[in-house]
């Protein structure tokens, strides 16, 4: 009987597998850490970040493996953030602004952890109950209707004034998320994402990606697969949803709408939809240069002259710069790869 | 101005009311009408008599065989997209004539219509975005004075929620173009 191997070179054999997501989430604690020394200001920018990276994370949950664009994910960061806000809100605030609220909800005053959590499941719910019927749709009609789920969505939590407070904006909710609440639910997406694209049905599910029709003549039911995927993508922003909210300390139907949703899936298409190394890329790549940009319109003091760019012009250079990438690189910045250990061919 | 709405009084005679067998109608309502089908049969033309128009489908059928077959397609796809910008500037004449403001956000719900009413109709149809794009229109206006008043809100609701039941019992669009459904 061959002697047992001992147990670090397991760990080194796994060490290739795992690589993308230490890679990934070192970068992460990195760059919180770096923020965790700016001013508060740009805490707040690096934060807000966070919180569009597990947004951008759920998106390719369901985007990069399924390979359907959703711009419905944005309607799960809504609901989310509204049935979080619901279920913390201290009952006093809850009287003052929405004085018709269902007593049962009016009442309850839950820990904000436990919030978070109802706030990604009641968007995964709706996701099982809306992805039900749509996810037998491919391509640009299963985009459409992702898109509906939003509009419904938007418009919904927009004039429900009895619980959401309707086109007035939901505010004196705890305002609890900070730089490392932020950096703590990254990395559970991150971790969360990676977990779920290496299980099988992840892998069925690239597979019709790949080749929908091929797929389905291999026995893959690719309806299911797809489901599993939304419905976890959907948890994931439904808890961005969360953190967005508890960040600003205001919900307003507005800032779930197309703006962001806009701005999420050009985040994971100019990091590469296919990849996690993509979405985290796109995020950070966006957020870098959104910031750079917003720092030379406020300008910079050269002696006593203040020297600034024309308000407006961050956004053209902005657009051009995403153009630029979209043109030279179509598959997004990590191309589809994912990051492999230096060093060594896999 | 910024983003800030900015009034304007664009062509002014358009807003006045004519009687028409009784009927009163604004002068607007009747030029959409006729811009709209002077430019579906103009559109009509163009793909089915020219040669770019010819082009124009062989390339949105098979973009790689329309190559192989000598069709600029890049250059076509291009005539396309310009193409595309003059019809929208048309109907933001329309739409300004109307409003009485322009925005540089102002065509974002049009275009988000549009997108939707291609897709139900039927991608790579001219028939079929158009009757998409009139069904859109009509369900909304059906539904604005049918709804009760207290569900009226929600009536943007309802037209995506019948868009998503459409494309559930019509994947590829309601006329859908032949060609488009991949062959194996």
């Amino acid at each position: 009987m061959p002697p047992r191997e001992p147990s670090y070179s397991r760990v080194a054999a796994a060490l290739p597998w795992l690589w993308p997501l230490i890679a990934l989430a070192l970068a992460i604690i990195a760059i919180a850490l770096l923020a965790s020394l700016a001013p508060t200001v740009l805490q707040r920018r690096a934060t807000q970040g966070l919180i569009n990276l597990v947004a951008v994370i759920g998106l390719y949950v369901f985007a990069g493996n399924s390979g359907i664009l959703s711009f419905g994910n944005v309607a799960f960061m809504a609901v989310g953030a509204y049935v979080s806000a619901l279920l913390t809100m201290k009952a006093s605030a809850k009287s003052v602004f929405l004085p018709d609220l269902p007593a049962v909800i009016a009442g309850v005053e839950w820990p904000t952890l436990a919030g978070a959590l109802a706030g990604g499941i009641a968007a995964a719910a709706l996701a099982l109950v809306a992805g039900w019927p749509l996810m037998r749709l491919s391509g640009v009609s299963a985009s459409i209707a992702t898109f509906a789920i939003l509009v419904v969505a938007y418009v919904v939590l927009g004039n429900w004034t009895s619980v959401t407070g309707g086109q007035n904006s939901l505010m004196g909710l705890p305002a609890y998320v900070d730089l490392w609440t932020a950096l703590g639910w990254a990395l559970a997406a991150l971790v969360i994402a990676f977990i779920y694209q290496e299980t099988r049905s992840a892998l069925l599910l690239r597979a019709s990606r790949e080749d929908e029709a091929a797929a389905q003549a291999a026995g893959i039911n690719v309806v299911r697969h797809r489901l599993i995927a939304f419905v976890i993508s959907a948890f994931l922003s439904g808890i961005a949803g969360v953190l967005l909210g508890h960040f600003l300390g205001i919900v307003r139907v507005e800032n779930f709408y197309l703006d962001l949703t806009f701005l999420i899936v050009a985040m994971l298409i100019i990091g590469g939809k296919g990849s996690l190394t993509g979405a985290v890329v796109g995020t950070v790549v966006i957020a870098v240069l959104t910031e750079l940009l917003r720092q030379a319109e406020i300008g910079f003091h050269a002696g006593d002259r203040l020297i600034a760019a024309p308000a407006g012009l961050g956004d053209v250079i902005l657009a051009l710069i995403m153009l630029l990438i979209i043109l030279f690189r179509p598959d997004g910045i990590a191309g589809g790869r994912e990051l492999s250990l230096p060093f060594i061919r896999r | 101005m910024g983003s800030r709405l900015k009034g304007l009084d664009f062509l002014p005679q358009l807003n006045r009311h004519i009687e028409l067998a009784g009927v009163r109608l604004q002068i607007l309502q009747l030029v959409t009408i006729l811009v709209g089908v002077v430019l579906l049969l103009g559109l009509t033309w163009f793909l089915r008599s020219t040669r770019v128009g010819l082009q124009m489908r062989a390339a949105a059928e098979d973009f790689r065989m329309a190559r192989v077959l000598g069709v600029r397609a890049n250059r076509v796809i291009a005539v396309a997209f310009a193409l595309s910008g003059i019809l929208a500037a048309a109907v933001s004449c329309l739409v300004v004539v109307q409003t009485g403001t322009v925005q540089p956000r102002m065509g974002l719900q049009l275009v988000v219509i549009a997108f939707v009413g291609t897709v139900i109709g039927g991608l790579g149809s001219l028939t079929g975005a158009a009757l998409g794009g009139f069904l859109v229109g009509a369900v909304s206006v059906i539904l604005q004075a049918m709804l009760p008043p207290e569900l009226r809100v929600f009536r943007e609701a309802f037209v995506f929620v019948a868009v998503a039941l459409v494309l559930l019992f019509r994947p590829q669009g309601l006329i859908p173009a032949r060609g488009m459904k991949e062959r194996i």
